[in-house]
């Protein structure tokens, strides 16, 4: 088998003297969608903002395509076609729709024949965005403001996708499309995702792998099936919910 | 008094927001019981949060009329007032969708600000406060007394001395509705509260959410688009799209409800399982 994608070993990130992230280790494999769930406060958001440089790791090593970036700058990793789609949106607020998707589009390298195929792709998606395309970011809803960070994030073309609790703020319907999408996308391009979801039912289904976080340390991982049918993992996530 | 239906908390009559040629909502007219947990549910974009800023004073209406009764028989309408009087007199209290905490204030801190009022009646205008008046000392004592009883609540009093800002995401959500309650209100009107829960936290909100109505008798406002959450607690749903009231009734009206289930809710894929099997048979 290659070497992994995205390769995470031994990290610890710290707030301060809070330990937030104690020893991880984790392997995305290209063309592989992982998911990451855990309780509120696990360190999930956190591993995914470590990746990307931002808290920096104080110890352990992560790797992507070969290259150690534990140390890169945030915006050098972002050029190696990494995008991400933040928790809380983070979309740029006095800037329009198009234009945060151009935005987006900064990160891939050919834009310039690519880009008009791309935002017809993302309009298909989420058709309210083209109807929105000349409103300021800020004016739309929480949901669509969503959608804006996800059209964004795909817009660079990534190679690996990291996605921070897509489906929060969405309506049931949409919940299910972006799930779809996000396993379209896996199929048909071989895009490969990191996936941080409280919506452990649908990441679970969705993902070839998943791993769980329990006070900043992965606690156990499996294929999606497998741990969707843990009893640890039904009780503590699953249970109640409506799917 | 009659046996007659308990008249509503809030009348909301024609109400029509619009944003330049943009109409967020239109002609909305709907009632909330006393007690009752009323959801708003509906597609993104609906209008749902614009309606939420109408009822706070954010915004004013550019039509329309939303009435708030006291038990006491006292009404208020609120597109007539401040929003600082909403919250002060008609005692309407609301969280956000995008959090909105003090952040670089600890959690006890944020709970003692939503108390920022009967403490500066107290301090008699700070001066009071400043020469440590005992009438001051006391109100104080019962203010932080009453965020610990808060705190405890929605489980966070482990967490009180921590900037909220530090929180994670869900306690976060679980500080503002514990903030708001600590302004006293009478109608608490929740921005999407199970947003970034789990099903196993969703389901201690519900807790949370049930006690409230209950115990503390309040009436509440709800958006969600956790499902179980929704349909779980409400006593009464109404849905929006496209700024217009497209269904209003019980849980288990609106689940059935045709209209809803093309423009939100969509077929379950356990659903879909079925109507194929059905087919293939």
């Amino acid at each position: 088998m290659n070497a992994p994608l995205l390769q995470v070993r031994g990290i610890e990130t710290f707030y301060g003297n809070i330990m937030a992230l104690r020893g991880v280790d984790m392997d995305v494999h290209e063309g592989e969608i992982v998911t990451l769930i855990g309780a509120n406060g696990a360190g999930k958001t956190t591993l995914m903002m470590t990746i990307c440089g931002n808290p920096r790791a104080r110890t352990g090593q992560v790797v992507y395509d070969g290259q150690d970036i534990t140390r890169l700058p945030t915006h050098k990793i972002m050029h190696l076609s990494i995008a991400q789609s933040p928790e809380g949106r983070r979309i740029f607020p006095r800037m329009t729709v198009l234009e945060n998707l151009q935005m987006g589009a900064i990160l891939n390298a050919e834009r310039e024949t690519t880009f008009d195929g791309d935002l017809a792709r993302v309009f298909q998606l989420f058709p309210i965005l083209k109807q929105r395309g000349g409103q300021r970011g800020g004016t739309l809803s929480g949901g669509e403001q969503q959608m804006l960070a996800i059209a964004r994030a795909l817009m660079g073309r990534p190679k690996l996708l990291l996605l921070d609790e897509p489906s929060l703020g969405l309506a049931p319907l949409v919940v299910r499309q972006i799930f779809e999408v996000i396993g379209q996308l896996n199929r048909a391009e071989g895009l490969t995702v990191f996936l941080v979801e409280q919506n452990a039912y649908h990441a679970l289904r969705l993902a070839d792998r998943g791993y769980v976080m329990v006070n900043g340390q992965i606690t156990m991982s499996g294929t999606g099936d497998e741990l969707l049918h843990m009893p640890e993992v039904r009780a503590a996530y699953l249970e109640g919910g409506a799917h | 008094m009659s046996m007659a239906e308990p008249s509503p908390i809030l009348r909301v009559d024609h109400l029509t927001m619009r944003f330049g040629g943009l109409v967020a909502i239109n002609d909305l007219s709907f009632a909330a019981k006393v007690g009752d947990i009323t959801a708003l549910i509906g597609p993104n974009g609906a209008g749902k949060t614009t309606v939420f800023n109408c009822f706070t004073g954010f915004y004013k209406p550019t039509e329309g009329m939303i009435t708030l009764a006291h038990d006491n028989g006292h009404t208020f309408l609120l597109e007539r007032l401040d929003d600082y009087h909403i919250s002060s007199q008609a005692r309407v209290a609301r969280t956000f969708q995008n959090i909105r905490l003090f952040s670089g204030m600890t959690a006890l801190e944020n709970l003692l600000v939503a108390q920022h009022g009967p403490l500066m009646r107290s301090s008699s205008y700070t001066i009071g406060g400043i020469f440590g008046l005992s009438s001051y000392v006391t109100a104080e004592n019962a203010a932080i007394d009453f965020a610990s009883y808060w705190l405890e609540k929605v489980g966070l009093i482990d967490r009180a001395d921590d900037a909220a800002g530090d929180l994670p995401y869900g306690a976060q959500r679980r500080l503002e509705i514990a903030r708001a309650m600590c302004t006293r209100p009478v109608l608490l009107c929740l921005d999407e509260p199970a947003a970034g829960l789990n099903p196993r936290e969703s389901q201690e909100l519900n807790q949370l959410l049930l006690n409230i109505r209950d115990e503390e008798g309040l009436s509440i406002l709800l958006i969600e688009h956790d499902m179980g959450v929704v349909m779980g607690i409400s006593d009464h749903i109404v849905v929006l799209d496209y700024g217009e009231k497209i269904a209003d009734g019980n849980p288990e009206e609106v689940r059935n409800d045709p209209n809803v289930i093309a423009a939100y809710l969509g077929v379950e894929e356990e659903q879909v399982d079925d109507v194929e099997k059905e087919i293939a048979s």
